[in-house]
């Protein structure tokens, strides 16, 4: 009994309370609203910069995946052509002492990224080893008279002498040569110097080239080309010379005391040469290239030589290397040594430019040497892997303006006329952002397919009634007839929506001629989704619904404008007609027309 | 009207956001001084249940609420208990009587004005925070113990004597207020 009347006790104490306070109102802080509203904004702009960090991150993202995928494919392919020994790059080979059983191995190169990323002048360097064999001669080997040629062939062509480390390692390989000397691969390391500086001279590469003759006797410094090739047919009878080259940037002053005691050695070299038998091989240009190269070591030596010079020319035109003779050739190509091998056994004369352009052979201690491709090889090349890569990745952003074809609506709504008519306004400006695959497919084909994000802006200004009448005003005219006069009060509404699609494009590329120019004729279909939507307050509160799916047909001409040898700009001016109305159970129905103007970014993705 | 307004807060229109503030916020910061220790605790409290408010119509799948204000109620008491316990203040407990103070400097015409009202807020804001948080619950929201239990995270019997905590210490207020018996309402 106590129990039910305490708790009838407590339950009147509540209600108490219950009644006093369950409906209390206070009055609420007077800039209550201002917080809460900084509060919303300052939540709404951070999502606002998520958004924004996250379409970055997007666009980046890809962007950034194909980009190195590009350059890494594009170092793929450098390293393929490098294989082809047609291009140049960082070839290494391995000459056995014995010439004529010279064979070469290829190292990766290694520092490749570096070399394309820096734009740095690409090198070209040869070693030649030159060593004389001491059969019939009656010089003697003198490893401090050995001495090596710089010329930095882009700038003038000078003459340099090598470094002291260079002679000595040039000594070090003497001292391992064959005893077997190889009569005639003097005579093509004399040729095989020409043909690389007439290589290098024809890039206008502006490579250092050194290259250490060692002799005997006093053949210590043929520098410059023609010595080069008259020491080279001295020794053919006696000789085994192994030229260097080497990367070095020497002085070139005593160049200059090198080529007077060669020409005082001519004579007798000349008489050698006379003698000889073996078939020798040069190049009829030789004379002029060396010239052209070395300007006053050419003049100081050529002077006393002239006569030999001209003979052995005349001679040695239209040879044919005999088969010792070839083989450092053999070597110089020994990239492909497959390729090359019946040509070295048969004698048969290399092609120039194979010859040239693979020239490379390190000495026994496998000295590793860089010879890089010229400068202005280098965007021919990337033009033809960027015309050769049929993928391609197109990020692309774009504005358009919509045109409106608004048709009436069901609805109890009549509007009588739209006041922008013909006004333009930037509130009928739209945006849009497209991440698109490319693939040729035909010469002259290409498919594109890809994600497209765009948001449409829609301005009205329109006048309009209801159509139930606001008054009706009925006079009788006669007894049986009246007179209904209806009347609606007229008013004007403005909007502006905005809608933000999301969806699929699909796309074909045509590449045309016309007027003797090539463009691109665009033609493709989207299949879009509603993002989102906002109306703008409208006094009348008229309704617009955004229809949830978009089908949308677009043809455009594309003109692309090349922005670096791997990337182009397109620029795309295009018309878009959308099937339907973008509004549903809506007071109107609006098919938009845009004519917008899209540009974009074309990266090869490196893969043909 | 309410459905207007409802839907107006799920686009996040701040008209109808701000319209429902003007409707409801004397009725949520009357919920908010009930729960609250000190004014300034009632303000924030009273932000964060405006936020929790527009937050929960704008991930609202529905657009028709029963009733708006009651529903507003329980949000805002909800926020007020889930600010204490969020905050841990039931350890800093502020004596009554300075938040009694406080109001009785700011609003002492509106006292005069609704004094039996604000004298048993004064009471129930003299209370100790669980008793108070309690007591609110049970009496004037009208929650039972268990709902009160799952709400405040502590067990039904800690919320039963802590009622009747509450109401032990109203009833001595209410005798040093002079106000020694009170009636039964019929």
């Amino acid at each position: 009994m106590s129990n039910t009347k305490g708790s009838s006790e407590n339950e009147d104490f509540h209600r108490y309370f219950k009644d006093k306070l369950e409906h209390w109102e206070d009055e609420p802080p007077v800039d209550g609203w201002k917080s809460i509203e900084n509060v919303l904004d300052k939540k709404q702009a951070n999502l606002t910069k998520w958004y924004t960090a996250a379409a970055v991150l997007l666009l980046l993202v890809p962007a950034l995946y194909f980009l190195f995928t590009s350059q890494t494919s594009s170092q793929k392919e450098v390293a393929t052509e490098l294989s082809g020994s047609s291009t140049g790059g960082n070839i290494t080979m391995l000459q056995t002492e014995d010439a004529n059983s010279a064979s070469c191995t290829e190292k990766p190169q290694t520092n490749c990224d570096q070399g394309f990323s820096n734009e740095q002048q690409s090198l070209a360097a040869t070693e030649y080893a030159h060593n004389t064999s001491d059969q019939t001669n009656t010089e003697k080997f003198n490893p401090s008279t050995q001495k090596a040629l710089t010329t930095d062939i882009a700038e003038s062509g000078a003459l340099a002498q090598s470094s002291n480390d260079n002679n000595k390692f040039n000594t070090e390989l003497s001292s391992k040569k064959s005893p077997n000397g190889d009569e005639g691969s003097i005579i093509q390391s004399g040729a095989m110097r020409s043909e690389v500086y007439t290589h290098e001279s024809n890039a206008n590469s502006t490579s250092f080239k050194t290259f250490t003759s060692e002799t005997k006797a006093n053949n210590a410094n043929e520098q410059n080309y023609d010595e080069a090739d008259v020491s080279a047919k001295a020794d053919i009878t006696n000789d085994r010379d192994r030229l260097s080259l080497y990367l070095e940037d020497t002085p070139t002053n005593q160049l200059h005391e090198n080529t007077e005691n060669v020409s005082k050695d001519r004579k007798k070299r000349s008489e050698k040469v006379n003698s000889n038998s073996q078939e020798i091989r040069t190049f009829t240009d030789r004379s002029n290239m060396a010239q052209s190269l070395t300007p006053d070591l050419y003049d100081d030596a050529n002077g006393s030589d002239a006569e030999n010079k001209k003979k052995f020319t005349e001679k040695a035109d239209d040879e044919v290397l005999p088969e010792d003779s070839l083989t450092v050739l053999k070597s110089s190509n020994a990239v492909k040594p497959d390729r090359d091998k019946n040509s070295s056994k048969t004698g048969r004369k290399k092609p120039k430019d194979e010859a040239l352009d693979s020239v490379s052979i390190t000495d026994p201690q496998k000295k590793l040497l860089t010879k890089k491709e010229g400068k202005a090889d280098r965007p021919r090349d990337n033009k033809k892997r960027n015309s050769s890569s049929k993928w391609h990745f197109q990020p692309e952003v774009g504005t358009f303006y919509t045109f409106k074809k608004v048709n009436p609506a069901k609805d109890m709504i009549y509007i009588t006329g739209f006041e922008n008519e013909n006004e333009l306004s930037f509130k009928n400006a739209g945006y849009q952002i497209s991440l698109k695959l490319r693939r040729e497919v035909l010469k002259n084909t290409t498919i594109t397919t890809g994600i497209t994000w765009q948001m449409i802006n829609e301005y009205s200004n329109y006048n309009f009634y209801n159509i139930i009448a606001d008054s009706v005003e009925v006079t009788q005219v006669q007894d049986d007839s009246f007179d209904v006069i209806a009347y609606s009060n007229e008013a004007n509404n403005e909007v502006h929506n905005t809608l933000q699609y999301a969806g699929l494009s699909l796309g074909i590329i045509q590449r045309v001629k016309f007027l003797r120019r090539k463009y691109n004729l665009t033609a493709g279909v989207s299949l879009l989704k509603s993002m989102s939507h906002s109306y703008s307050e409208n006094e009348y509160r008229h309704t617009f619904n955004a229809k949830s799916t978009l089908i949308s047909v677009r043809g455009g001409l594309e003109k692309t404008v090349p922005l670096t040898p791997y990337w182009s700009v397109t620029v795309t001016p295009y018309v878009e007609q959308t099937f339907s109305s973008i509004y549903t159970n809506s007071t109107y129905r609006l098919s938009p027309l845009k004519i917008g103007l899209d540009i974009g970014l074309l990266i090869p993705t490196g893969r043909k | 009207m309410e459905e207007d307004l409802i839907i107006g807060c799920k686009k996040q229109d701040r008209k109808a956001q701000e319209a429902l503030y003007h409707k409801y916020s004397g009725r949520v910061m009357g919920v908010c001084k009930r729960y609250a220790n000190t004014m300034d605790d009632a303000n924030d409290i009273f932000q964060e249940a405006f936020i929790n408010i527009f937050n929960s119509l704008k991930k609202s799948r529905t657009v028709k609420i029963e009733s708006l204000e009651a529903w507003v109620t329980r949000i805002s008491a909800n926020v007020a208990v889930n600010y204490y316990h969020k905050n841990k203040k039931y350890l800093n407990h502020v004596p009554a009587e300075s938040a009694l103070h406080k109001i009785d400097e700011e609003e002492y015409g509106h006292i005069l004005g609704r004094l039996r009202g604000q004298e048993l807020l004064q009471l129930i804001g003299g209370l100790p925070t669980g008793c108070k948080h309690v007591f609110n619950l049970y009496a004037i929201e009208g929650y039972s113990h268990k709902e009160i239990a799952e709400i405040m995270d502590i067990s039904e019997g800690t919320s039963k004597s802590q009622l009747s905590r509450a109401r032990d210490i109203i009833k001595s207020k209410l005798k040093l207020l002079d106000h020694v018996k009170y009636k039964r309402v019929v």
